[in-house]
């Protein structure tokens, strides 16, 4: 992903592409996303490590996934990082009804201009 | 409230440096003391922002302790607010500060039904001993349609 200086442009680059290939045939792709240090916090499940990560996001409980996200908010969290907050719904399996979600990425830049996740921290919304 | 910090997980970032402190009980104790404030004395919040600060509130943008002391105090539409939150995530930020990640209820003048939330913040400690914070980040979503 090319660095461009907008943190929206960035932003909305990054959730593209984030939420296609999570959906899509092969979740797999995001391990380039994650290294040694990266963080997830999944429904409170925590999970340290490209290696552990991509486990846990590769055994979720449901076998079709889509997510509709409705807001997105940017702002530079200091040293050439970036946080987004996502809000909107996620269809799982065959459901009609989605169920609200917001979900957290600390965005740091890497090598190639590109973008790593060191934190990433995932919730459901319900009462 | 529902915390990540499960007993089998927690040593993973427990501390944010070698033997510091738990950054769970960081996170959980700044919470507090935030929607303490902002229920009952939202001006004292103002301590919590710096010139740097950013705030993101329902898609408006602001930045330093000023502006976001004059959006948090003069331009909520809500009178009466309570916030309840329901689950807590904290992580080191790899910045030398935390990031804490809240969802839950609010609780809104004579509304019946309460709405839902979600609040991330990016904290930067103020000194070494890691006992006082401010706020770099903030950023707020209703999660009900309002």
């Amino acid at each position: 992903m090319a660095t461009q200086s907008d943190p929206n442009q960035i932003g909305k680059a990054f959730l593209q592409h984030y939420y296609a290939t999570f959906d899509g045939i092969n979740r797999n792709n995001l391990a380039s996303l994650f290294n040694d240090k990266s963080m997830m916090t999944y429904e409170g499940s925590q999970h340290m490590g490209q290696k552990s990560i991509m486990e846990k996001l590769t055994t979720l409980q449901f076998k079709k996934c889509r997510h509709d996200s409705k807001t997105m908010d940017v702002q530079p969290s200091g040293a050439g990082g970036l946080m987004i907050v996502v809000t909107g719904d996620i269809f799982v399996d065959d459901g009609k009804n989605g169920i609200k979600y917001s979900e957290v990425f600390h965005l740091m830049k890497g090598q190639n201009n590109s973008f790593w996740i060191h934190n990433l921290v995932f919730r459901l919304n319900y009462c | 409230v529902r915390c990540s910090a499960s007993k089998k997980h927690v040593n993973n970032w427990k501390t944010m440096a070698n033997n510091g402190p738990d950054i769970n009980q960081i996170g959980k104790a700044f919470v507090e003391h935030y929607y303490n404030q902002f229920d009952n004395n939202r001006r004292a919040l103002a301590s919590l922002f710096q010139d740097s600060s950013m705030l993101s509130f329902e898609n408006e943008g602001y930045q330093g302790q000023k502006k976001i002391m004059e959006k948090l105090c003069n331009g909520v539409k809500f009178n009466k607010i309570q916030h309840v939150p329901k689950t807590l995530d904290c992580q080191p930020s790899g910045q030398g500060g935390l990031l804490v990640m809240v969802t839950g209820q609010l609780k809104v003048d004579q509304e019946k039904n309460p709405l839902l939330y979600s609040e991330m913040f990016h904290l930067l400690p103020t000194d070494k001993a890691l006992k006082q914070f401010w706020v770099q980040n903030c950023i707020f979503r209703l999660n009900t349609a309002y």
